[in-house]
């Protein structure tokens, strides 16, 4: 027998997901779609029926909240103003470490570098952006313009840093087999690099195919700068007597507040929408 | 906001959308749903919309001040939001009326036609 209401707030909780916190517009979808229902079974049809043809003729929840965000204003010029600082550091690291292992005359070993650091610089830039998507989400619903924009960016993020870092590893892999006649060594910095292509690889495909969790996908974003730092930094922990970057002494403090920071922050973000927020008069 | 079997093209609905909702709400106050049922009556079925895609309309126009709203609670007990025209909605109204009909006394002597 149909549990019509644990059905209807099965869907309502979908509806909770894609909109973030906008109770306001949920419960107006969830007032709409008993209206229908009603009219439906009083029209003769069963309960199972009304409710697949009520929920069909208001859209998959990952629609609705799109046309939400059509209709609404875009994202704050704040948003944007950020995201063109981010792409102009982008810019400026490129040319830099393009120029500086492009003196070194190796075309291959150039772009395996570039192509590494930049992925990098993204899972950061991506985590800070996440950082910040978290911290204003704990305190009041996101406009949904800021929300699509985000998603978007953070998601095309999450894909280019896959590509870059998969790249990276690659071209590294073909450059060891031209100078050391290997593909593989076995290097840590390697390795790791690999467990953060795999990290943002499975954050991709699983957004694809599951959009409607677009905040935990953020979430994992956030997660990601720590994935990013961990992969970069962290074999330097170990005594095999790898070229250090001058700020070794520091390190372990460094990756340990790079760490407790997002987890503590995805923490918060898993909470119910609105929980920490306070309530407005 | 269109119907995969409609035969009116989504750009005429989507434009007279707005136009639709104002003109309902000048009649008094009123909730999406009702909303929806009003379009469907009064165009004799041939306008039907597609459910979901009014809210974000709706959404919009309170954004712009356009309508004002509030939740109230039907007989049965349901939570309802309710939407009301306001001074700028009536004004955005009298614009969009002038448009229309622009359009329309256009149309009429390019088509030779004239409609009651």
């Amino acid at each position: 027998m149909l549990d019509l209401e644990a059905r209807i707030r099965d869907w309502k909780w979908s509806l909770v997901l894609v909109f973030g916190g906008h109770h306001e517009i949920v419960e107006e979808l969830e007032s709409h779609l008993r209206e229908e229902i009603d009219r439906l079974i009083q029209a003769g049809q069963t309960p199972t029926v009304a409710l697949a043809t009520a929920q069909a003729k208001l859209g998959r929840p990952v629609e609705l909240a799109a046309e939400y965000s059509r209709a609404v204003a875009p994202a704050g010029w704040w948003l944007w103003g950020l995201l063109a600082l981010f792409g102009l550091v982008l810019a400026v690291f490129l040319n830099a470490i393009f120029r500086a292992t492009s003196m070194r005359g190796d075309l291959l070993l150039t772009v395996h570098v570039t192509s590494l650091t930049i992925g990098y610089l993204v899972a950061f830039q991506a985590a800070f952006l996440s950082l910040i998507y978290v911290l204003r989400w704990v305190r009041s619903p996101v406009t949904l313009g800021e929300r699509r924009l985000l998603g978007r960016v953070l998601f095309l993020a999450d894909a280019g840093v896959t590509f870059l870092l998969l790249a990276g590893l690659l071209l590294g892999m073909v450059w060891a087999r031209a100078q050391w006649e290997r593909f593989w060594d076995n290097d840590p910095r390697e390795i790791a690099t690999l467990l953060a292509v795999l990290w943002f690889g499975a954050i991709t495909g699983l957004w694809l195919r599951l959009p409607q969790k677009q905040h935990l996908w953020m979430l994992c974003s956030l997660l990601g700068g720590s994935v990013g730092v961990w992969a970069w930094f962290g074999p330097h922990l170990l005594p095999l007597g790898l070229r250090g970057y001058g700020f070794s002494t520091w390190l372990p403090s460094a990756l340990a507040v790079c760490t407790a920071v997002p987890l503590a922050l995805t923490f918060l973000g898993m909470l119910p929408a609105g929980r920490l927020r306070r309530r407005s008069a | 906001m269109y119907d995969a079997g409609m035969k009116h093209p989504k750009d005429l609905v989507a434009a007279s959308a707005v136009p639709f909702i104002l003109s309902i709400l000048e009649g008094g106050e009123n909730y999406g749903y009702t909303i929806l049922q009003r379009v469907r009556d009064l165009s004799g079925g041939e306008i039907e919309w597609t459910d979901g895609m009014l809210y974000p309309v709706l959404h919009r126009l309170e954004s712009q001040g356009l309508i004002c709203s509030r939740w109230d609670v039907s007989e049965a007990g349901r939570k309802r939001k309710y939407y009301t025209l306001s001074a700028a909605g009536k004004l955005a109204l009298a614009e969009l009326r002038q448009q229309w009909d622009l359009v329309h006394a256009t149309l009429t002597k390019l088509w030779g036609t004239s409609h009651a």
